[in-house]
């Protein structure tokens, strides 16, 4: 898979994150992409001859030999995504805003179903003023499930062809 | 068609039925985080030997529960919200709340996302609305975080400014998050602090390690009581 098309797919499920309301999803994402990542590089310090600065001793840290022949240390760079990686990004914040909280609404329905409790719902509500309560369906998460798992592993299953087109 | 086009039309095709229609917003992703950590925090006292009951704050049994979207006072009574009373036989009570304030040592009032105490301590701030549960009578503590890229740094520092406030030699202070911030795990594993990283269902393995820390808690808190 080259760019070209690790960038159409990562538009394709921009566009079914906005049509399903997770524009979030997209914010949160585009916030991380334009902060990049860091990665570790090697790179030879700038250093200074003491001399230069009128000073009659070395201003770096002792560090053994062969320290003033170019040795190189290690910084951290800050570095942009490739499409590549923007499409695994985008394909695991979907796995996470969408089939997670479809497992966590499960996992929810499951644990108040158990024993004697006799709850029926769920409803979330703030502490501000005149603001409503809001149902959480908790019924249909069961008729839920099968469609959360079959878009888990499909994709698991994206993710994977991705993967193996990097190696 | 290459392999990737079938699997995003099949993508595509599935999707509106994973999701909840209703409840796409950021925020409501995170309400349903705090309420699965507050399940799994009432799921290992029972496997620790408790029961547990659910009450409202005028200690009716709801056949309806109410959870708080934002942080509030244990005594509200704005709406009947929600707790989880938890009984090991023969030690005191303890119950389990959603989106409290507690007190903290510099007199400040913590959001504490889901929050285990002592009965008693809830009690006495029902009793007197506006006193805050005191951070030592907190067994567990959590903050949650539900993100679908990075957390931020500065959630990781502003978890440990909180710790160092309401910190409890008896009790656990925990971080979790669904994913697996790099820059966060580093810093609170570097100051050892309780940190659950990529804690979603399918992570078992992440779920185990919550459960059993939550469990030394309460298992603590058999010994000492």
């Amino acid at each position: 898979m080259d760019d070209q098309k690790c960038q159409v797919i990562y538009a394709e499920f921009e566009g079914l994150l906005k049509e399903n309301k997770f524009e979030w999803v997209i914010a949160q994402l585009e916030e991380q992409i334009r902060l990049g990542k860091t990665v570790s590089q090697k790179i030879e310090a700038v250093k200074i001859d003491p001399q230069e600065l009128g000073l009659a001793f070395d201003t770096e840290e002792p560090s053994g030999k062969g320290r003033k022949n170019a040795s190189k240390d290690t910084f951290l760079k800050r570095v942009g995504y490739s499409p590549r990686e923007r499409l695994q990004l985008i394909i695991g914040a979907t796995e996470h805003a969408v089939v997670d909280v479809g497992e966590i609404s499960a996992h929810l329905a499951e644990f108040l179903r158990q024993g004697e409790l006799t709850v029926r719902e769920i409803t979330l509500v703030s502490e501000e003023e005149n603001v409503l309560a809001r149902s959480f369906p908790l019924k249909e998460s069961s008729s839920r499930t099968d469609a959360v798992a079959k878009l888990r592993s499909l994709l698991s299953a994206l993710k994977l062809e991705v993967s193996k087109d990097a190696r | 068609m290459p392999v990737e086009d079938d699997i995003l039309m099949a993508i595509r095709n599935v999707f509106g039925h994973a999701t909840i229609p209703t409840h796409t917003s950021s925020s409501d992703a995170s309400d349903l985080y705090e309420l699965y950590i507050f399940s799994l925090a009432i799921e290992a006292a029972v496997e620790e030997g408790a029961s547990f009951e659910f009450r409202d704050v005028n200690d009716n049994i709801p056949a309806t529960l109410c959870f708080r979207t934002s942080p509030g006072d244990i005594a509200s009574r704005r709406h009947a919200y929600t707790h989880a009373v938890i009984r090991f036989p023969n030690k005191p009570v303890l119950e389990c709340h959603v989106g409290i304030y507690v007190g903290g040592q510099s007199e400040v009032a913590h959001e504490c996302d889901v929050a285990v105490l002592y009965q008693t301590e809830a009690a006495t701030c029902r009793q007197n609305p506006g006193i805050l549960p005191r951070h030592h009578k907190v067994l567990i503590a959590t903050e949650c975080k539900f993100h679908t890229g990075n957390v931020k740094l500065g959630l990781g520092r502003g978890f440990l400014g909180l710790v160092a406030d309401i910190q409890y030699r008896y009790g656990e202070r925990y971080f979790v998050m669904n994913t697996g911030s790099d820059s966060v795990a580093k810093l609170l594993f570097k100051h050892k602090k309780k940190l659950s990283h990529d804690l979603v269902p399918n992570r078992v393995g992440e779920i185990t390690k919550l459960r059993s820390s939550f469990r030394e808690v309460f298992d603590s808190f058999k010994i000492r009581n």
